[in-house]
């Protein structure tokens, strides 16, 4: 009788173990069904989609499902994609718009009453010092006050970092819409953290 | 303004530093790639097609017109043939105390129920069927096709099929479930498992609710012609079970079996002995959370440039509207499997309660089931299984609603309703007469909280005479 690991999981051939190449190499390998191509998919970008998605949703008690949702949206896509070297856009493009539908799904459950407020979860990681995690929940809580479309806009352009083109195409829209938001989210952002005990300091302290 | 602008800008980078460290901790890598692979596994690569002319494209697009008009005519459900009789979908599938019961599907698929086995169909349509195992062993030949969507529900455990052949056996009595895999591929939920299990052809699994084991061996043809014959599951009482039965797993006489075989407590990954790639060992090594796009198309996601999402359906927007009734007879104009298998988590969480709170508990149970199914490891899906505790105990179930309880209590130790469910679980286990259980869970109950709102019913069932 053969070993069950040699029956369950044969080795995979060598040119199914590993995917080398650009994006675009591996956009078409993807479409040719290369199934080392379709691991790394997720293996390259996995941490940049879990990265778009804490950014813009915090410590969601879905954030794993969402993830998922994104390669599993990103399954279905990927052969009509037109540019493959904008392959990374692309994927935070469907990133924010499955972080955008979450949002908006969970404001109309709590409209409706089926979820209460305090299912949304506090940070709670070691891994942060107390006062930073009490900044963070802060930042979160301003954030989950604004209309959706300035909460994306601002948390890519001035939590994630993003150049202001990159925020306007990955939220599938112009950059002149994307400073409007923008400039509206910096207004609210702003008001409310210099009211917040816990906030306050911070943002004063960048311009000391 | 741009004194703000730098303000912001300097305060989010550490904000961003701060998630980056806060992101380490909630992140399990190995889960997502196991849920990714599974995910691979129900959507094999297609190669691209060649690009055609746009000429001939439009000529053909004239042509399909036609058959796109006739595609859109709602298509009608598998018919059922039981021992070479049509039968109606909705009979109940008996077999012999001797013969086993063939059932064909007028898609080409087949079963073959053993003898002494149980089942029935909760649903078919024209791309499968839902069924359920009650008791004993179902051979399975299902016809791949692209919108093929089979499901075998056992207890607690349910199977999602898309074209394979396999085997499967469930002894409610000893809370057992084997499912053997000759061809493709199948994704497996239930309790003990810590999400879907993808099983691969070659391999075996098997799960015991009442251990929380599960097992991993290999899968052999022979094992499944040699037991054809014989009864589905040992008799009670003779210490056998769907573990042992014919089962090559394990075999002590085979050291290479014993090495690879993995027995694993509740919610703890199956661990592989040896890795021999990575990527393959990660759906083995890490339990898999969800994997609910693998059965069905998802909505077409935006390319380059995000679309709007789709209007929501008319009993969504009932729903929305305070109209939970309306809403369910909207659902079920619409298919209610449908929404079940496709309605967002919220929305499905939604309706289940909707149909609970209007008393359609066939309705609250399907829509509960598709959130466990679908959604499994998620709050939702946890408190469903409480909720269809209650649903079973109301409908007498009470082996059904002790194990979901359980398995409520099993995910969610700690949760809102865990004192409850444990409450609950003495109440169906004297319910179904089983005063030994009741006894023991009843003492159970009063150590861990002794001013439960169950503490005079445990306290009453402590001093009944045994």
């Amino acid at each position: 009788m053969r070993p069950r690991l040699q029956v369950v999981e044969p080795l995979a051939p060598a040119d199914e173990r590993g995917f080398d190449g650009d994006d675009v190499a591996l956009v078409e390998a993807f479409r040719r069904g290369h199934p080392a191509a379709r691991r790394e998919l997720h293996a390259r970008y996995a941490g940049h989609v879990r990265r778009v998605l804490y950014r813009v949703l915090g410590p969601d008690p879905d954030l794993a499902d969402l993830h998922h949702d994104v390669f599993v949206r990103a399954l279905v896509s990927l052969p009509k994609l037109q540019d493959p070297a904008a392959l990374k856009p692309w994927l935070t493009s469907i990133t924010v718009h499955v972080a955008r539908s979450a949002i908006n799904r969970r404001q109309r459950a709590r409209w409706l009453g089926f979820r209460p407020p305090e299912e949304l979860p506090e940070l709670e990681a070691e891994t942060v010092p107390p006062e930073v995690r009490e900044a963070l929940n802060a930042t979160w809580a301003v954030l989950r006050a604004m209309p959706t479309d300035d909460r994306i806009a601002f948390s890519l352009r001035y939590i994630d970092g993003m150049e202001l083109t990159d925020v306007a195409e990955a939220c599938g829209t112009s950059l002149a819409t994307i400073k409007r938001r923008l400039a509206r989210a910096q207004q609210r952002f702003m008001t409310r953290a210099l009211r917040s005990p816990v906030l306050k300091d911070w943002v004063e302290e960048e311009t000391r | 303004m741009m004194a703000s602008e730098q303000r912001l800008r300097d305060f989010g980078r550490r904000m961003a530093e701060a998630q980056d460290a806060a992101m380490a901790d909630g992140f399990d890598r190995d889960a997502a790639a196991a849920r990714w692979e599974a995910l691979l596994l129900e959507a094999p690569p297609e190669p691209r097609r060649s690009l055609v002319p746009v000429a001939a494209v439009l000529a053909v697009a004239a042509g399909l017109l036609g058959l796109v008009w006739l595609s859109m005519r709602p298509a009608p459900p598998l018919s059922v043939v039981v021992d070479a009789v049509p039968r109606a979908a909705d009979a109940p599938l008996i077999a012999g105390a001797s013969s086993p019961l063939s059932v064909g599907f007028s898609d080409g698929s087949a079963l073959t129920l053993d003898a002494e086995g149980r089942a029935s169909i909760a649903a078919v349509d024209a791309r499968g069927a839902v069924l359920e195992l009650e008791r004993g062993r179902l051979h399975a030949a299902i016809v791949h096709r692209t919108d093929s969507r089979w499901r075998v529900r056992c207890g607690p455990f349910e199977v999602q099929v898309t074209g394979t052949r396999f085997d499967l056996a469930w002894d409610p009595g000893r809370g057992e479930l084997a499912v053997s895999l000759f061809e493709g591929g199948v994704l497996v939920w239930g309790p003990a498992l810590g999400g879907p299990q993808p099983v691969r052809a070659g391999e075996r699994l098997t799960v015991s609710t009442e251990r929380g084991e599960v097992r991993w061996g290999s899968a052999t043809p022979e094992a499944s012609v040699a037991d054809a014959g014989e009864p589905a599951l040992a008799p009670a009482g003779d210490g056998a079970s769907i573990a042992d039965a014919g089962e090559p797993a394990n075999d002590p006489r085979d050291p290479a079996r014993v090495e690879g075989a993995s027995l694993m407590g509740a919610g703890e990954p199956a661990t592989a002995p040896a890795a021999p790639a990575a990527a393959e060992s990660a759906s083995r090594t890490a339990p898999v959370v969800r994997a609910p796009q693998a059965q069905r198309a998802p909505e077409p996601a935006p390319t380059v440039e995000p679309t709007p999402e789709p209007p929501a359906p008319t009993w969504w927007a009932r729903l929305e509207g305070g109209d939970p009734e309306g809403a369910l007879h909207a659902a079920e104009a619409e298919g209610f499997e449908r929404v079940c298998a496709e309605a967002p988590m919220d929305q499905l969480a939604a309706l289940a309660r909707a149909a609970r709170l209007s008393g359609r508990a066939t309705r609250a149970e399907q829509a509960f089931s598709a959130l466990r199914v679908r959604f499994p490891g998620t709050p939702d899906a946890v408190t469903a299984a409480f909720m269809l505790g209650r649903l079973a105990q109301q409908q007498g179930a009470h082996a059904a609603a002790a194990g979901w309880f359980e398995a409520y209590l099993e995910e969610a130790p700690a949760g809102p309703f865990a004192v409850e469910a444990e409450g609950r679980r003495i109440e169906v286990y004297a319910a179904s007469g089983d005063a030994r259980r009741a006894r023991e869970v009843a003492a159970r109950y009063l150590e861990a909280h002794p001013d439960g709102p169950h503490r005079a019913y445990a306290e009453g069932i402590l001093r009944a005479p045994p």
